[in-house]
């Protein structure tokens, strides 16, 4: 008697648990599946580079640009859940300290190889011991949006120039490529922030950043990010000021 | 870079997918480890960390349906199977849910939203390495309870202008609370809260006032932690604390039901919030807390049979009768390892069928229950006394009631949660001055002895003070306090008059039954050190 009580209880739980499976539920499950299958497709790729001694330089280069496409994948995920959250709940933000130079070490690591092979250098001013205050792993996809593009426009240099004082951090990126068409510099909602959406992916990437850098807030000021073309030798250079 | 190894580090992965973990192997392989296991479930894992030590845990949050990577961590450092200065790197597939994941005591030494690259993982653990290697001899100072070398360490690296300054400056503050230096510890947190308001800076702020008495302060700043950032636990824990200090337990509750909507898995805030309920009267919330809590608490280091206690109390008081007659009988079930299960279930359903029928006689039923308990005059476990306690008091067994009671207080003399439900048991039986007198006799014995003890050995009187509290150890085997001093004084005389085996072996066995009772105490930590030094310069 006691036995057949228990199984009974045991299946009302059950029960209450499938009830509990809404869009929501579905939706965070399958990101987490294809998430995994991102990580699987990234690692394997990676270790075809490794093991791959013998193959061409060209076969390299094409595992690399892969593995880029792959990453651009990763951090259109990673933007989509970080929109949703932003829109959606509170401001999930999660400001921490943090050390600039093994910040943006850590945001670079993913793109050296694919930059050395296209003979860009990354070139990296910033005082070792400098931190500040932000959500990494937010900034962090804001950065790896501009290395995709630095990725398409630079020719042989990349330089990231760090500076904090009592007002913020400015972190400034620079190529030199041809810099940013000028009808796109002159769109005055880009200078105000008030990017809408626009075919092609610079305008979500921007958007992004733009919301990012703004939920990022001290003592009622906000961040920004500004594009002007006063890279090295007039190439584009990407600015993002957090207070 | 490519010069750094982690030739010697020995690792463990976890994670529920067969391809991910040959991949994560492969990714540290690659690193020049050479120490590298892999294991698919959190059972697994802690089974295989009770064996071998690891220096790093990669453990993914989400392990199917046995224990969570959250409960991984807890178990593993709740039960030391992790030295502070080991890593364990939690790994999540969403950013958003993990800082709700955080438990009221563990949290992990760092998150990895996955997927990430190889790069990112060989940058992170680079990084991580090295900031525990800054801070190496800081927590080992800590770990030790050598709390003063651990400030002094602190200050030094501060003074050095190190590049984990900020760090530092956080564990220096945690140890000033944890050594009782409150108003340093406001100090810094203020200064830390000047540069940028960082909310567990805040919190640790507030955490000062609350201990310096300043309520009022610590409330308002806890507040404006919450408002800025909903999903900082750690500052409705402590709020939930301060309105339980204050005796303003419907505030307290409503700050549980928040921090539970935004933490439902956490095991320690349901059960919080369940028992405050169940005090409120208000079943519904209680029951449902309760529920929650022996959910998530089947394949955690906490479960406890107090929370099914709690459950069925809850769902008597919601009229579920038979539900709650069930959830009792469930216990000897859930706890087949557990000697006094059996004892416990039926002494709970005994006290639920006097709730139901306060005019029927369960005396004998209770009668049976007691017959059944070793009659060896050994220590209950302190869940199981509370309940015999207040079953026996409903049925009018004044005098057992009153030993279960009296043996409990002398154990546990100042465990101030204990001493409140000791007394609230003989509030709800309408005895509170009888409680009261009980509960405040037994504490003076104690603290009496336990003075008399100390006083011999500062006395140098060892002998004698060694006497006394063998004595007392035997007459209240689980009071910590005791035990420790006890050990205190064997160790002062051992020092003093030199070491002799008997003392050696008496102080192991000691240590052994103070291990048992709370492993992770400070005091009991710095003798273990202590003894540990003795004993190998006794050999030397």
């Amino acid at each position: 008697m006691k036995n057949s009580l228990s199984n009974h209880y045991a299946a009302a739980t059950a029960q209450d648990g499938m009830a509990e499976l809404d869009l929501e539920t579905l939706l965070a499950s399958s990101l987490h599946d294809i998430k995994n299958a991102l990580g699987l497709l990234l690692g394997n790729l990676e270790q075809l580079q490794t093991d791959g001694t013998g193959a061409t330089s060209a076969g390299n280069s094409n595992l690399s640009r892969l593995r880029l496409g792959g990453e651009q994948i990763r951090m259109n995920l990673v933007q989509l859940l970080a929109l949703y959250r932003l829109k959606s709940d509170d401001q999930l933000i999660d400001i921490q300290e943090h050390n600039l130079l093994d910040f943006i070490e850590e945001c670079i690591a993913p793109f050296e190889e694919a930059f050395a092979e296209k003979g860009i250098s990354l070139e990296l001013d910033c005082d070792e011991t400098a931190h500040w205050y932000f959500d990494a792993d937010l900034i962090g996809v804001v950065i790896a949006n501009v290395l995709h593009n630095l990725y398409q426009q630079a020719k042989t240099r990349v330089c990231f120039k760090i500076e904090t004082g009592a007002n913020g951090l400015v972190l400034s990126i620079s190529d030199d490529g041809e810099g940013f068409p000028a009808g796109m510099l002159e769109r005055t909602e880009i200078r105000q922030g008030k990017i809408q959406f626009h075919s092609g992916s610079t305008g979500l990437g921007l958007y992004f950043s733009q919301m990012i850098a703004r939920a990022h807030k001290n003592r009622g000021t906000a961040g920004w990010i500004q594009l002007d073309n006063q890279g090295i030798e007039h190439g584009a250079r990407f600015v993002l000021y957090l207070p | 870079m490519n010069f750094w190894t982690l030739k010697n580090f020995s690792i463990l992965i976890v994670d529920d997918f067969a391809e991910i973990r040959s991949m994560l192997r492969l990714m540290i392989i690659n690193f020049g480890a050479a120490d590298v296991h892999a294991v698919k479930t959190g059972e697994e894992a802690i089974a295989l960390m009770r064996k071998k030590h690891f220096h790093i845990v990669l453990c993914d949050y989400n392990l199917g349906p046995a224990k969570d990577g959250q409960q991984v961590l807890e178990e593993a450092r709740h039960k030391k199977l992790l030295l502070p200065t080991d890593l364990f790197i939690m790994i999540t597939a969403e950013k958003s849910s993990y800082m709700v994941m955080g438990a009221i005591e563990y949290y992990p030494d760092d998150y990895l939203s996955k997927p990430f690259t190889r790069a990112t993982l060989l940058h992170r653990l680079r990084k991580l390495i090295q900031a525990k290697e800054a801070c190496r001899e800081i927590l080992l100072a800590q770990a030790r309870n050598d709390l003063e070398l651990a400030l002094r360490l602190c200050d030094q690296a501060i003074s050095e202008g190190s590049k984990h300054r900020q760090s530092i400056r956080k564990i220096k503050a945690e140890l000033l609370l944890q050594s009782g230096n409150y108003e340093e510890a406001r100090e810094l947190y203020q200064s830390i809260v000047d540069e940028r308001e960082l909310h567990w800076a805040m919190t640790g702020l507030a955490q000062s006032h609350f201990f310096l008495g300043d309520d009022d302060g610590a409330e308002e700043i806890l507040c404006q932690v919450i408002d800025s950032n909903t999903n900082y636990m750690e500052a409705y824990d402590w709020l939930a604390k301060l309105y339980i200090k204050k005796e303003t337990p419907k505030k307290a509750q409503e700050v549980l039901l928040k921090a539970t909507e935004k933490s439902p898995k956490s095991l320690l805030r349901q059960r919080q919030l369940g028992e405050i309920s169940l005090e409120l009267n208000e079943y519904e919330t209680s029951r449902k807390a309760f529920q929650a809590a022996v959910e998530h608490g089947t394949h955690s280091c906490y479960k406890k049979k107090g929370d099914y206690a709690g459950l069925s109390k809850a769902q008597l008081g919601c009229g579920r009768d038979e539900e709650a007659i069930r959830t009792a009988e469930s216990i000897s079930r859930k706890f087949p390892h557990d000697q006094h299960s059996d004892t416990y279930a039926q002494a709970l359903v005994c006290n639920l069928l006097h709730r139901m029928n306060p005019g029927d006689d369960t005396r004998q039923r209770l009668d049976a229950v007691l017959e059944s308990l070793d009659q060896q005059e050994q220590a209950l476990p302190d869940e199981l006394a509370l309940l015999l306690a207040e079953t026996c008091l409903q049925n009018g067994k004044t005098e057992a009631a009153e030993r279960y009671i009296k043996d409990l207080v002398r154990n546990n003399h100042n465990d101030t949660q204990l001493i409140r439900q000791a007394k609230k048991i003989y509030a709800e039986a309408g005895l509170a001055a009888q409680g009261e007198k009980l509960v405040t006799t037994a504490q003076t014995e104690v603290i009496d002895l336990n003075n008399q003890g100390v006083q011999l050995a500062e006395a140098g009187q060892f002998e004698d003070s060694i006497d006394l509290f063998i004595k007392a150890c035997a007459a209240m085997p689980g009071n910590l306090t005791i035990l420790l001093n006890a050990i205190q004084s064997l160790l002062l005389s051992a020092q003093h008059c030199g070491v002799d085996e008997d003392k050696l072996k008496m102080i192991k066995d000691y240590l052994q039954r103070a291990r048992e009772i709370d492993g992770n105490n400070p005091k009991y930590l710095g003798l273990l050190d202590h003894y540990k030094k003795l004993a190998t310069d006794d050999a030397a």
